[in-house]
């Protein structure tokens, strides 16, 4: 099998040098070939080690880290090359796609230029050839008009159309690996499925092999041949997808798979959560390192790390009872498996903590209980009607001058009724943020009405002594964002971070509500006196849920909450918001921009497209029979991770980015007609000239569709509806 | 997060076993700053300097007023510790007052000019609008006008008066570019994450200010504070020749090295006392900065490397 691995990479150690002079060990003992046209993944966590090793493959390290093994790329071995050598096969023999496209594009050159530079490197031709080799190269990677967008700088494009120009650029000098590095985590999901096509044409043009480095199980489920899942630094499983996916052979893969969230299962389904958080590379033990997290560890698994060991064709695991032929994905009869528990300073209470269905150990409020099930006809806590918020574009610095608007929510109607979930989803520059926080801070708003709580903004805010009118509306509704590093101020203790609303709210005494908040979030009472930094990922989420809770709202707006997190950890704090909504009777009001995270929470769906609701109605309905092409193109664009459905899903890939909610003065031919037809699959493939003239000349309003509690915003709702996601696997 | 914080968390709650104790930021920081031995050490050397010169003056015969006209210019000896001036004055009695009133002034005006420069500047930054274009042209106002000619024209008013109005004119004189720092950085942290949630929690203005945003910027005013404690000591002898605050025959430590400069290598007496006493409360106060920085600013490095070390397995 060697032989015709282009690249191969043999027991790779790097370290970096520690605190202490303890070295980092940030990968240790890596192997993998890649062949011509064969996609590796290599999938891992946050500080798993999966960059690192490609990084250290192609020598592109800083100069104080400490990498031994081996790398062979066609059977030459890399490590221990200068810098000048190394030079040659980078770009040339193994591409590289990062991240972030506009920090990895040099903003002062042309994009063509870059490419051309790029071929130039490798090969004597001239400048116009280079150049019009460049422009085909961007027509390959599907950028419209390539020969005049070659002569845009990257500042110019979206970010999708960037991610198309390093592909462009990689595969420039026909390299035999390109070495992906998570290069649609920064995107659009819609964004995301067009890259994944590009670099599928990009492969067949080039024959090159692709290591893939991901987080996100579902691509490599639609996208990989086979696949490394790594842990701690070392490869835990590598397999074929198929077998992957089918039967997981280390605990630490099958409790990633189970706790994944998945667009074709039921909303509600407890997922099965990994106790703990991927531990830091400078306290590695000598057992196992995923031990501690286990729910199969036997006393061997703490005192001897397992090797990683074939058992099978291009198939090994790293773990001691892999020849038990244990049930992985169905979990062990204990509890523990089960813990949501994710503390990994007290292994202990993570054991004893709370089990699959939990008893409320919570004080529950006497209400509590009777709203735990979403009753029809209940009071709303939040109705928005035609939200309009708008601001202003301007030019110019000393001068501006208004040349159009930024029409960031555009005409948005909302209904949460207590102790339910709605979910906000949509892309970037849909509006989902702006609506919510025009909700959140309670000013007037500047078009439509919002009710919180049975209180009108419009209302409130008049008259005098709005501060103190607006406190107990202020009580009632609760925030959690995206990143908890961000939203917890950094200098203030948990104590005083979640003692802040209590005190902002003439609460005096504190100190026991902190210790019942932090409880009931699944942390310790001693956590208090700790800052944010000292907590996990999960730990601090957990942190901003309680400071959440802390006055007892109604209403939890929830922006992003798993989306900063890692995927082990995310189904922790999902389990626990669910359990937080059942025994507080709380209602969300859930704002994400992945489907398969709000196919699991939300009771209703709101799809936002430029500041526009475009679906509305209850999410089973939503999403086993989506009605909008937006909704449509949304829901097949997600990969689900089941590589057998994945590849067997119709897609439908939206051509162009997310349009932007700018709309330029004077310019009435953008706000004619339906404003998604641009991108609009339906559109393009309606034959009647006038029902297309229909979509042209009127905005389409949400009309009711079947059932009386739905609703979309589309002319042709009945026109076509192909199956987008495997009848059979709709829970 | 790292084994030995793990041992610090455990002490953490070795200490509040029985019913964990939630402690405020205060407390936290405290206990932090004592924990490091650099800190202490400033705080301790700052004390002693307060002793020695409210006590100092005590130890020896000789005021800061008297004179002994049998010995001018003599080096140090048994009757006059650090020798006389060319007037007969004697050198440590004149220290010792000389430290007095620096320490009061040094202290004070940095601690006031670093607190409005933080006030004005997180208000302006955190408010932003007219608030911000109002404070910002006062700011501007004084960073263009001269200070000296401000001074020499109100001087006659405030002649003759308290050292403390001294102290406030040193401060208003300095702190204006720290307030144009401090809105720059106000204006970014406005923007961040954890000043909305508490926007939205509903808390008010005026403490999401003192609460969050200055503390988030404590580095600079620590840092801020610690330089201003040597500039004003000297720029106190400056602001002298309008006629404030120390005057002939009363002297502080800047006047007292703004004198014995010129005869540094000749007559070393003069100069060196007040030098290093200068020096050693620069240094106790930097130690005492750098100390509070580290303790209010929890890099996880940091907070645990004066905890027991070999206790982390």
């Amino acid at each position: 099998m060697s032989d015709d691995a282009v690249l191969e990479v043999t027991d790779l150690h790097v370290s970096f040098p520690g605190e202490k002079g303890r070295p980092l060990a940030a990968v240790r003992g890596l192997s993998y070939q890649v062949r011509r046209g064969e996609t590796l993944a290599i999938v891992g966590e946050s500080g798993s080690g999966k960059s690192v090793s490609s990084m250290a493959a192609i020598g592109l390290l800083p100069t104080n880290a400490k990498v031994t093994g081996s790398v062979r790329f066609r059977g030459r071995e890399l490590l221990g090359l200068n810098d000048k050598e190394m030079s040659r096969i980078r770009g040339a023999g193994i591409a590289m796609v990062f991240q972030d496209p506009l920090s990895a594009l040099t903003p002062v050159y042309r994009v063509g230029e870059a490419i051309a530079a790029a071929i130039r490197v490798h090969r004597e031709v001239t400048s116009d050839a280079a150049m019009r080799r460049a422009v085909e190269l961007l027509e390959l990677v599907g950028i419209p008009d390539p020969a005049r967008r070659a002569l845009a700088f990257p500042h110019e494009f979206s970010g999708g159309m960037r991610q198309r120009v390093m592909i462009a650029m990689a595969i420039a000098n026909d390299p035999d690996v390109i070495i992906a590095d998570e290069p649609t985590t920064a995107l659009d999901v819609t964004v995301q499925a067009q890259i994944l096509e590009v670099l599928a044409t990009a492969k067949q043009a080039t024959g090159a092999a692709i290591v893939l480095i991901t987080h996100d199980l579902g691509v490599v489920a639609g996208f990989a041949d086979r696949a490394a899942v790594m842990y701690a630094g070392r490869p835990v499983e590598t397999a074929a997808v198929e077998e992957l996916f089918a039967a997981p052979k280390m605990p630490y893969t099958a409790g990633l798979l189970s706790s994944l969230p998945r667009l074709d299962a039921g909303r509600g389904v407890r997922l099965r959560s990994i106790p703990g958080a991927p531990p830091s590379l400078a306290e590695l033990g000598a057992g196992c390192p995923f031990a501690p997290r286990c729910a199969f560890a036997v006393d061997l698994c703490r005192t001897t790390e397992p090797e990683l060991l074939e058992i099978g064709q291009g198939r090994a695991a790293a773990c001691h009872r892999t020849g038990e032929g244990l049930d992985l994905m169905a979990g062990p009869s204990g509890d523990s498996g089960l813990a949501d528990q994710d503390s990994d300073t007290a292994p202990e209470a993570a054991s004893d903590a709370e089990g699959a269905p939990t008893e409320p150990e919570a004080p529950a409020k006497p209400e509590a209980a009777a709203v735990a099930e979403p009753i029809v006809g209940a009071e709303p806590v939040l109705t928005v009607r035609d939200l309009i918020k708008h601001h202003p574009l301007t030019k110019g610095s000393i001068i501006r001058r208004r040349i159009g608007t930024v029409r960031a929510v555009d005409g948005v109607s909302l209904d949460i009724a207590a102790g339910t979930t709605l979910a906000l989803v949509g892309e970037s520059g849909s509006g989902k943020t702006t609506t919510v926080m025009e909700i959140l801070r309670l000013r007037t708003p500047q078009g439509g009405s919002i009710s919180v709580l049975g209180q009108d903004l419009e209302a409130l805010n008049q008259g005098r002594g709005v501060r103190r009118r607006a406190q107990p509306v202020r009580a009632g509704i609760a925030a959690v964002f995206q990143d908890p590093l961000a939203s917890l101020d950094p200098r203030l203790p948990v104590g005083d971070l979640l003692a802040e609303p209590l005190r902002t709210h003439g609460h005096g005494k504190t100190a026991g509500r902190v210790r019942e908040l932090l409880e009931m979030v699944g942390l310790e009472a001693s956590h208090a006196n700790r800052f944010p930094r000292e907590f996990s990922g999960g730990q601090r989420q957990r942190v901003a849920i309680a400071r959440a809770l802390a006055l007892e709202p109604r209403l939890v707006v929830l922006d992003e909450p798993v989306s900063a997190l890692d995927v082990s950890v995310r189904a922790g704090i999902l389990n626990l918001l669910a359990d937080l909504q059942r025994e507080l009777g709380l209602a969300y009001l859930f704002v994400s921009h992945d489907l398969a995270v709000v196919r699991h929470v939300a009771d209703r769906v709101a799809v936002l497209n430029l500041g526009r609701i475009v679906e509305y109605g209850d999410a089973d309905s939503v999403f086993e029979d989506p009605r909008h092409p937006y909704t449509r193109a949304l829901l097949s664009a997600v990969p689900v991770p089941d590589p057998v459905v994945e590849r067997q899903r119709e897609r439908i890939v939206l051509p162009g980015d997310p349009p932007s909610p700018v709309v330029l003065d004077g310019d009435a031919e953008a706000l004619r007609g339906c404003r998604f037809r641009s991108r609009c699959p339906l559109y393009a493939a309606l034959e009647k000239p006038e029902a297309r003239e229909l979509c042209e000349s009127t905005d389409p309003a949400l009309t009711p569709v079947g059932d009386a509690d739905r609703s979309a915003a589309c002319h042709h709702l009945d026109a076509w509806v192909p199956a987008l996601v495997q009848s059979g696997t709709v829970a | 997060m790292t084994a030995e914080e793990l041992v610090l968390a455990q002490e953490e709650s070795a200490m509040t076993a029985p019913e964990p104790v939630t402690l405020g930021r205060g407390r936290i920081v405290l206990r932090r700053f004592l924990r490091r031995k650099l800190a202490v050490a400033g705080l301790v050397i700052l004390v002693l300097m307060f002793a020695l010169a409210f006590i100092g003056p005590y130890l020896s015969s000789w005021n800061y007023k008297d004179q002994d006209y049998n010995n001018f210019l003599t080096g140090p000896s048994a009757t006059h510790w650090f020798g006389t001036t060319q007037i007969g004055s004697d050198v440590y009695a004149q220290t010792m007052r000389g430290l007095q009133k620096s320490l009061i002034i040094g202290l004070l005006a940095a601690v006031l000019s670093t607190g409005v420069a933080g006030i004005v500047g997180a208000t302006a930054g955190y408010f932003g609008g007219w608030t911000d274009r109002v404070l910002m042209w006062f700011v501007d106002l004084l960073l263009v006008l001269p200070s000296f000619l401000i001074l020499a024209i109100t001087s006659p008013l405030f002649h003759g008066r308290t050292w403390l109005l001294f102290v406030i004119l040193l401060a208003a004189f300095n702190w204006m570019v720290t307030a144009r720092m401090v809105r720059g950085l106000a204006r970014s942290l406005r923007e961040r994450e954890f000043v909305t949630a508490a926007e939205v929690m509903g808390v008010h203005p005026l403490r999401i200010i003192t609460r969050h945003l200055l503390p988030n910027m404590a580095s600079l005013l620590i840092i801020d504070a610690t330089l201003n404690v040597g500039g004003t000591i000297i720029a106190e002898t400056s602001l002298s020749y309008f006629g404030f605050g120390v005057q002939p025959p009363d002297v502080s430590l800047g006047t007292i090295i703004a004198d014995g400069t010129d005869s540094a290598l000749n007559y070393p007496w003069l100069f060196y006392p007040a030098g290093v006493l200068l020096i050693l409360t620069v240094m106790a106060v930097a130690f005492v900065g750098d100390g509070l920085r580290d303790a209010m600013d929890d890099a996880a490095g940091t907070a645990s490397s004066t905890s027991t070390p070999g206790d982390a397995a």
